[in-house]
């Protein structure tokens, strides 16, 4: 079973779940940028984690053999030779057949998952590509995925059942104007009052330094003193302040340590929604402490299970 | 969260993480105790441990929040039995070679206008302190040593080069590192090490972990490039 692609209007490439347990030996954890929409991609195909290919821009591929797959991701025109097909929700597509998927808005992240999962190569323990570690891809390079390159995907055993349609309320609503948990930590006694004030009360907005690294915002600046700090390790979602005072969110292929400032994290239940931003949207942060984004991190995949089980 | 014994303070590196920051009369000092303390972690390796990531100062603790809260993770971590001094296993010594002045990675002039040496007496500063791995990071298999002599401080290139070479053995601030692969990079470059640091297939990719010790000592052009063969016919 393979597909052929046939269009890549800005990049596609191999993501599962990251690699886990290496950063201390400076492999950056990798993964999905939105790791709700990849999730639920390989739940409605009746596996968890597989490798699936994550896309910006359209994709257009061809099925060389039948296949159970999905399309996650911000809003997209989905269609199956020409045939409209809905978002989030589980396909059956048969040998020959066309699939095109057009993103609403150019820069949202989508998700292609397989039953069985692709075939790419692993290397330290995940498939998930990652361009400056010259690591994954079909040539273990760190090379996207190109037009005509063709992927396997693996055998699909008994132990697949596939789920019911996804409720519609477990489809997130990537609107443009997002509002954002923020858990404070790391150096968050650098901020004072009146900084925690305009970082909680502006608009921020995400400017084009967008990458799987981090993501850079432009809004009222963040003013710290001026201290020494050593490097240390940055967790995902951590926002820097560089002296700039524009915070910096550090997403999935963001580098292991770091030695800027950082006031916190981005709380997980709401991860998805900020890295669903492309230049121009607006941000706003609001103050979430640890316990309250663990229990709605937990509500998240407590209706995903409830779902499972219908 | 209240510190206790040398940890001087603990926040939250995610509503998952837990970063704790140690106390020391030297930095030398406040690392060993981040090493007592992932030595501590490690030597229990709870089911709910996701990531465990030593630096200079701090140790990060991810943790999976399906099965434990900080609370949890807070209670075992201040149990444990970390009397500041007992570390544990010995430290890995790495003897690296360096072809110093390797003309593919030469800044000894310029680092002998900032520091006023000669290029052999930088030549032996750099050989002579057995180095500390403070972190591993920045890229894969990349190891920040310290301290580096203070007459051999230097700052940062003011133009960071594009791509340093693999292997270039680079000194910045009082810190030192051999580039595991070609990147970019700010600091300048003293000669090229044969040794590999980086081998993405093997079964340790890595060969320096924090924790670890590291000395460097010369080589000549011939023994740089036997070197090399030597290891390329190895892996």
């Amino acid at each position: 079973m393979a597909i052929r692609i046939t269009g890549i209007d800005l990049a596609a490439y191999p993501v599962d779940g990251g690699r886990k347990g290496q950063l201390h030996q400076g492999f950056c954890q990798s993964g999905p940028l939105d790791p709700y929409a990849f999730t639920v991609a390989n739940l409605l195909c009746g596996q968890r984690s597989a490798t699936a290919i994550e896309f910006m821009g359209g994709l257009r591929v061809e099925f060389t053999a039948p296949a159970v797959v999905s399309v996650t991701g911000a809003t997209a025109e989905i269609s199956l030779d020409n045939q409209h097909q809905p978002c989030w929700q589980t396909l059956h597509v048969k040998a020959g057949q066309h699939l095109s998927v057009t993103p609403a808005r150019p820069g949202s992240k989508h998700y292609l998952a397989i039953q069985g999962g692709f075939d790419f190569p692993q290397v330290i323990n995940s498939a998930s590509l990652v361009k400056r570690e010259k690591l994954g891809g079909l040539h273990n390079d760190g090379q996207p995925l190109n037009v005509h390159d063709e992927v396997q995907s693996l055998a699909v055993t008994s132990r697949f059942h596939l789920p019911p349609a996804l409720p519609q309320p477990l489809i997130p609503d990537y609107s443009s104007a997002v509002r954002v948990g923020l858990v404070p930590g790391y150096q968050h006694d650098w901020l004072d009052s009146l900084q925690w004030q305009r970082l909680f009360n502006s608009e921020y907005t995400v400017t084009p330094q967008i990458d799987r690294m981090g993501c850079r915002l432009s809004g009222p600046a963040i003013e710290l003193p001026s201290r020494a700090l050593y490097s240390e390790a940055i967790a995902l979602g951590a926002m820097q302040i560089p002296p700039d005072g524009q915070p910096i969110v550090m997403m999935a292929d963001r580098q292991t340590l770091g030695g800027y400032p950082k006031a916190g994290t981005i709380a997980r239940c709401d991860l998805n929604h900020f890295a669903q931003g492309i230049p121009g949207d607006k941000i706003t942060f609001y103050q979430l402490d640890a316990d309250d984004a663990r229990a709605k991190w937990l509500l998240q995949l407590a209706a995903i299970e409830r779902w499972l089980s219908l | 969260m209240q510190p206790f014994a040398a940890i001087r303070a603990i926040e939250f590196a995610g509503e998952d993480g837990l970063i704790f920051y140690t106390t020391g009369a030297t930095l030398a000092a406040q690392n060993q105790a981040v090493k007592s303390l992932h030595h501590a972690i490690t030597a229990r390796r709870p089911d709910w441990l996701s990531e465990l990531v030593p630096a200079y100062d701090s140790l990060m603790l991810v943790f999976d929040m399906t099965q434990v809260d900080y609370h949890a993770v807070y209670q075992f971590v201040s149990h444990l039995p970390t009397a500041s001094g007992t570390h544990s296993a010995e430290a890995r010594l790495h003897r690296l070679p360096v072809w110093y002045g390797a003309p593919d990675a030469n800044d000894l002039a310029l680092v002998s206008e900032v520091t006023g040496l000669s290029h052999e007496d930088i030549i032996s500063r750099h050989q002579q302190t057995p180095y500390n791995v403070y972190a591993v990071g920045f890229a894969p298999g990349f190891a920040y040593l310290g301290e580096l002599d203070a007459e051999l401080a230097t700052p940062r290139l003011a133009n960071p080069r594009k791509a340093v070479p693999k292997g270039a053995v680079a000194i910045a601030d009082r810190q030192t590192a051999v580039y595991p692969d070609v990147s970019p990079g700010g600091w300048h470059l003293l000669g090229l090490c044969p040794v590999p640091l980086y081998q993405p297939d093997a079964s340790e990719p890595t060969l320096i972990q924090a924790g670890d010790k590291v000395t460097f000592y010369a080589i000549n052009e011939d023994e740089y490039y036997a070197l090399v063969q030597q290891a390329g016919a190895s892996h």
